[in-house]
């Protein structure tokens, strides 16, 4: 039997490991086969310029960035996954700036398995966070993608809340089928030689291994409280960070900043979770997953 | 496109610049294409890019000025990782003029080994880039400029530019550098035959996080899937 093998919200995937969005767009080299699923960059009904340069920077142990989800449209995006059908299982990642559009945008996507809702993106002021930090905006946003959507819907976190159990818990209600915890957390980079902000959005959101105590404490904090299926998101380098998250309470994983200075960061982390479980004799990787619910 | 673990095999400090060799048996480069390189420590998280300085007899040299986090950890380290060639080739001439200021003279240096006839600008402060190019004086015209004078021309390498377009209109400009002399060289020659080779902080390194954008007039652009080099009429300097 296949150890990694799971089914989230009725997806089956060949393993827990997912591609974060944001970090692979369709023609650069990452062997997207490898992975459980890949989350595409995020894409609203008519697409976004992003934000002015400098958008990406060095932190210790980790990135912030402030892309600002630059993407093509839907139209775009329904055409370039026709080329990439097959390779795996495919996530688009939506957003939008009023609730009709993300569910406009569901309802035009072709071609794909799954939906990650956006509402925890730290870059565009006019959606994303916004409602991401309001359960009442989530249920609906959730609610109305789920109503004209046949793939499973996941919901995609801030960790930048207080309320992170009753937004959880408000996708749970709408009828997600999983969330993500989570998102990017807001930050910022000064120079000071200039003393004004590195970053040309001003304000980024930050990934990599730096944040990932944070984000395994609202994983554990969640698993808690919610019955649907939790995917973790949040400084994954290695297996052995795939597993204390899955300990934590998580279903699955995405891995991203990762990848940018290890391209084969999802092959080794599938060898080695392979490897741990056959030393240690465990029947399936989910056998070993902490919290009160089983899922 | 290779991404591999790998060790240099010559490191050469003169003054306050670098050279670091590797043996690469990937995909040959050409002019205008970089290389990613990682360092093991995950304090330092991002890989960061570098143009070819040169490549001959399978072995690729990168010219760095040591002046971040990165860069000041070059000669302690011997654990690498590195991707490429990455980006898009620079557009083909058989002959041209390389304008480089300071370290910006490493992706010109590769690029005017490849050019039939050249006239090759180096500006600096100081004569430190002579040590590392003086091979192309055996090729073509090499004009150093220092802006105190005190080796080769004295002013800033855009000025010997203008008194040789004033006999070659047609010429090819290739240039690299900081950015006020990649502004004077396109107001020179407004943008015409010029091309300039740009930077930026990147993520990736393969067009997938959309990390590394200019602005040009066709919005924004990035350097390392639609460059690094760009036409000089497209560029808009902030």
């Amino acid at each position: 039997m296949n150890k990694l093998h799971i089914n989230i919200g009725g997806l089956g995937l060949k393993n827990p490991l997912l591609l974060a969005s944001g970090v692979w767009d369709m023609d650069s080299p990452v062997e997207i086969e490898t992975y459980g699923a890949v989350i595409l960059k995020g894409v609203n009904l008519k697409g976004r310029k992003g934000n002015p340069p400098p958008r990406i920077y060095d932190i210790q142990c980790g990135v912030i960035n402030s892309i600002g989800l630059e993407n093509g449209g839907v139209d775009e995006l329904n055409r370039k996954i026709e080329k990439i059908k097959g390779r795996t299982k495919l996530i688009a990642n939506i957003f939008g700036s009023t609730i009709e559009e993300y569910r406009d945008v569901a309802e035009r996507l072709k071609g794909i398995d799954g939906i990650e809702i956006n509402v925890s993106c730290p870059n565009v002021k006019d959606s994303g966070i916004a409602f991401g930090r309001s359960p009442e905006y989530v249920e609906k946003i959730t609610a109305q993608v789920k109503k004209v959507s046949d793939v499973p819907v996941f919901v995609k976190l801030t960790p930048d809340t207080d309320r992170l159990e009753d937004i959880a818990l408000a996708a749970e209600k709408a009828g997600a089928d999983a969330v993500v915890c989570a998102n990017t957390y807001t930050g910022m980079v000064i120079d000071i030689n200039t003393g004004k902000p590195i970053l040309g959005g001003t304000t980024g959101g930050v990934s990599g291994p730096c944040i990932k105590p944070l984000t395994v404490y609202r994983v554990w904090k969640l698993r808690k409280i919610l019955k649907i299926p939790i995917i973790a998101s949040g400084g994954i380098a290695s297996w052995q960070d795939v597993i204390e998250y899955i300990m934590a309470g998580a279903n699955a994983v995405e891995i991203g900043s990762i990848i940018f200075r290890n391209l084969e960061a999802g092959r080794e982390i599938i060898s080695g979770l392979n490897k741990y479980l056959e030393e240690k004799n465990i029947h399936h990787i989910l056998d070993i997953r902490g919290g009160v619910h089983d899922g | 496109m290779k991404y591999k673990r790998i060790q240099p095999i010559v490191k050469q400090q003169n003054r306050d610049l670098v050279k670091v060799e590797f043996k690469w048996d990937g995909e040959p480069p050409m002019p205008g294409q970089f290389f990613m390189l990682t360092l093991e420590r995950l304090d330092i998280f991002l890989p960061r890019p570098f143009s070819v300085f040169d490549f001959q007899n399978g072995v690729l040299s990168f010219l760095i000025k040591p002046i971040g986090r990165f860069t000041n950890l070059i000669m302690n380290t011997d654990d690498f990782h590195i991707m490429g060639p990455l980006g898009n080739p620079a557009p083909f001439a058989t002959s041209g003029i390389f304008v480089g200021g300071g370290i910006g003279v490493a992706p010109l240096h590769f690029h005017a080994k490849q050019t039939e006839n050249f006239i090759f600008i180096a500006g600096s402060l100081t004569d430190d880039l002579r040590f590392f190019i003086s091979d192309l004086e055996k090729r073509g015209r090499v004009i150093y400029t220092t802006e105190d004078g005190s080796y080769g021309v004295k002013g800033l390498a855009t000025e010997p530019l203008e008194e040789i377009l004033k006999e070659k209109r047609e010429i090819t400009v290739f240039a690299c550098g900081p950015v006020p002399m990649l502004e004077k060289v396109k107001e020179i020659t407004g943008g015409r035959n010029t091309y300039l080779y740009m930077e930026q902080v990147m993520g990736c390194g393969t067009g997938g996080c959309k990390g590394c954008a200019i602005k040009t007039t066709d919005g924004y652009k990035m350097v390392c899937s639609d460059g690094p080099v760009f036409n000089a009429v497209e560029v808009i300097f902030e």
